[in-house]
């Protein structure tokens, strides 16, 4: 059976606007829709055969179809969103009129009046059985924010579990407990009461192995409007989180048995209230109360090297802070219409501290000497996503944060750079050509390498451009076991620059009273990579350390 | 209209034929394919858009059998052509979700614009299923009159749902172990499964990504 495929002369019979003498006038969907709604019309939803010898009256409107012709139609038939098969020995006695679909005949079709069809989709609403066409608006396609969807729904659960970090001072922490949250039409309610249970060993019933964490949150506004929330808790924190995404630093530890991160133990409460504009922008203003102290790695498994010491996760001051801040969040980079206003990341926070503590505790069991802490805190995350055409990216960010005023930070809020995330053609907290301008002489002089800068300054820069890769396999021809790749990845080109610094203390090489170090003594590097979307794999070099040895990254999702 | 309009229609009408119409071929290459509207119509309607032989390989059709749904996720951009760095003026988005209901044997294909959902239909046969999927659609999204150059760019991702073994291992790992405990899947495994899906993304067995733009054109004013 030959079958002759005739959407090309229908397309051209469309799209000419040539009109025969006694023809229908009126464009195919509103001759399709108003022949579906007609009083006397046959209607068909899903598939439709007419076998052959069989006669039906017309006309017959079928709906998604397949429209399957063997037999005759006495009259129109129009198919919606639907393709029409003519097999040999068909005929239809009116015009056939095809909307959103393609048409199949064979030579021996009969049809005595029109062909007329139109390739594109009808989108419609059903009211009862008729279908009113729909308007196209533009608004209704416009990209939806991340997150929204799934943000505004409301749930109960008893027996709530949530996992956290993997890290050496944990392993897997794991919350488990009941939360609730209702969404109506003035805001949102949220309460979320989870105990904290530690598997890393020795598994005990004590703080190492048990905490808590409870919040509640009240929403005023759906879109925009007041935040009002209280938060009691005793977890492990980390000491720095802005290098690496959470994935990547739990990865590394139970991948690598290399933990980037160090911990404190956080216990106590606090409270917060603020505004909100949608999802993009939160200002949060916090009243807290903590109890810190130093925690010991323990000995999570891990799947490589998982027989060696982890690194000594380094003591940190403890005592009793109060605390007072602001934290500013702002997040368009899905905000794509908007060149200027969209594209932008920012976290910022200010933190004002005042309580006592012991300074330095070390690992031996002596009496600690407290004194009394008052500090002011800043740190600044800016990023901004530009697409400068189709697959094309330049992004920058800058870090920076530190001492403010007042008294020497505590070592829970010092910094460091330097390895993923910040300085990539330098190792993780490694200085062994250079001086300690990444952790200001915690390289050299704690167990764990300690962060103890008082400030630091960091930029990145990449450039960013889609690519097509298909290397040995193609995937609509060969199995997908077969090795090699197939999809598409970006090109990544990048650089960094940064360095740490004290403040009113330390060796001159790494210390700053007043300003920014000069540019000089900036450590830079450069890289070039691969980024498949969920895996990148990366080179980079220091360009201000000639020995540093090249460093290859493998980093899950974008570099930032 | 003039006859060299009528002459301009015919051809541009036989380029989107071309484009939109032909099936033949038993191995098409899949992809998007995105078409201008005819030089009248620039500043009136918007580009019609389809997806291409995204439902043909053996893999792809074997997940589906499998219970695996498929999502197409279409991104429409229009772009002014600028001297250093182009600009996005309007952009659009819409899914269509294939997935195999046992119950009655048949593939269901979804629509989904804005929230709203249409149902394409449901058929036994995937190659009816995959019709209905690469059916054309005309995107509300027409060029405003301006000097400048515009172009449209569009993007297909094609997933399934097994995917989504990675974004429960990242989110396992960000602090929702959730997903894996209520899908009565043992959380201790959402790690390796993570770690498989990172790898057969690789191989872009279960994720692909297909672009296509149309040449530049300027909108009358």
């Amino acid at each position: 059976m030959r079958i002759v495929f005739s959407t090309v002369v229908a397309l051209l019979t469309l799209a000419s606007g040539v009109e025969a003498q006694g023809r229908d006038t009126r464009s195919i969907a509103a001759i399709a829709v108003s022949t579906w709604n007609g009083d006397g019309t046959t209607r068909v939803i899903g598939a439709y055969d007419v076998p052959a010898g069989a006669e039906v009256q017309g006309p017959v409107a079928v709906l998604n179809g397949p429209a399957v012709i063997s037999g005759r139609i006495v009259g129109l038939l129009v198919a919606i969103n639907a393709d029409v098969r003519l097999a040999p020995g068909a005929r239809i006695d009116g015009d056939l009129i095809v909307l959103g679909g393609t048409v199949r005949r064979a030579d021996s079709v009969s049809i005595g009046g029109e062909v007329r069809a139109q390739a594109e989709l009808l989108r419609y609403t059903m009211d009862g059985e008729r279908i009113v066409a729909d308007e196209p608006i533009l608004g209704d396609w416009r990209p939806r924010m991340g997150g929204q969807r799934a943000d505004r729904d409301s749930y109960t659960e008893l027996f709530f579990v949530a996992a956290r970090t993997y890290n050496r001072v944990e392993g897997l922490p794991v919350g488990v407990g009941p939360r609730f949250r209702r969404t109506a039409d003035w805001g949102r309610m949220e309460i979320e009461a989870l105990g904290v249970v530690r598997t890393a060993e020795p598994i005990r019933w004590d703080r190492g192995t048990i905490g808590h964490d409870a919040r509640a949150e009240l929403r005023l506004g759906v879109k925009n409007g007041l935040v009002v929330g209280g938060r009691l808790f005793d977890v492990i924190a980390p000491v720095e989180d802005w290098q690496l995404r959470e994935v990547e630093a739990g990865l590394s530890t139970f991948l690598r048995h290399e933990d980037l991160r160090d911990h404190y133990g956080r216990h106590g409460g606090e409270a917060t209230i603020g505004g909100r504009l949608g999802e993009e922008v939160s200002l949060q203003g916090v009243v807290g109360a903590e109890r810190w102290r130093s925690v010991d790695a323990r000995r999570p498994i891990s799947l490589l090297r998982d027989r060696e010491l982890w690194r000594v996760n380094p003591t940190m001051d403890e005592g009793t802070v109060d605390l007072v801040g602001l934290r500013l969040r702002v997040n368009t980079r899905e905000r794509l219409r908007s060149p200027w206003t969209g594209g932008w990341f920012l976290k910022a926070d200010l933190e004002r501290g005042r309580g006592t503590i012991a300074r330095d505790v070390g690992p031996l069991p002596v009496v600690p000497t407290f004194e009394s802490v008052n500090y002011t805190r800043g740190f600044l995350d800016a990023r901004r996503y530009t697409t400068l055409s189709p697959g094309t990216e330049l992004n920058v960010r800058l870090v920076t944060g530190g001492q403010l005023g007042g008294d020497r930070l505590p070592r829970q809020r010092r910094l460091s750079v330097g390895g993923p995330g910040s300085i990539e053609g330098y190792d993780f907290r490694r200085s062994t050509y250079d001086d300690d301008v990444f952790t200001c002489g915690g390289i050299a002089s704690a167990a764990g390498r300690p962060a103890l800068c008082d400030r630091i300054a960091v930029a990145q820069l990449e450039l960013r451009q889609d690519f097509d890769v298909n290397w040995v396999r193609t995937d609509h021809k060969d199995e997908w076991w077969r090795p090699g790749l197939n999809g598409r990845g970006q090109w990544v080109l990048f650089a960094d620059a940064g360095r740490g610094w004290t403040v009113g203390d330390g060796a001159p090489e790494i210390r700053q009273d007043k300003g920014m170090p000069p540019l000089r003594t900036f450590r830079t590097s450069v890289g070039f990579g691969v980024d498949f979307g969920e895996l990148g794999f990366y080179l980079a070099k220091s360009t201000s350390t000639a020995k540093e040895p090249v460093n290859f990254l493998v980093r899950v999702g974008r570099r930032f | 209209m003039t006859r060299l309009a009528h002459l301009r229609a015919h051809l541009r009408a036989l380029a989107l034929a071309v484009v939109l119409g032909t099936t033949a071929g038993a191995q098409r290459a899949p992809g998007v394919e995105i078409a201008l509207p005819t030089a009248t119509r620039l500043t009136a309607e918007g580009p019609l858009v389809k997806a291409r032989g995204v439902l043909t390989d053996a893999r792809m059709r074997e997940l589906l059998a499998s219970g695996f749904p498929a999502r197409l996720a279409f991104r429409v951009e229009l772009w002014s052509s600028e001297p250093w760095v182009d600009e996005l003026h309007r952009t659009a988005e819409w899914e269509v979700d294939v997935r195999w209901r046992g119950v009655d044997q048949k593939y269901l294909v979804t629509q989904i614009v804005g929230g709203r959902s249409l149902s394409l239909g449901a058929f036994s046969r995937i190659e009816d299923a995959e019709s209905a999927v690469e059916r054309p659609l005309r995107v509300p999204m027409e060029a405003p009159r301006s000097r400048r150059r515009f172009y449209y760019q569009a993007s297909l991702e094609v997933r399934t749902l097994s995917v989504s073994d990675l974004d429960e291992v990242n989110a396992w790992l960000r602090g929702e172990l959730q997903p894996a405990v209520r899908g009565q899947r043992n959380p201790g495994t959402a790690l390796s499964r993570g770690v498989r899906s990172l790898t057969t993304r690789l191989l872009g067995g279960e994720r692909r990504e297909y672009g296509a733009r149309t040449a530049t054109f300027r909108a009358p004013r």
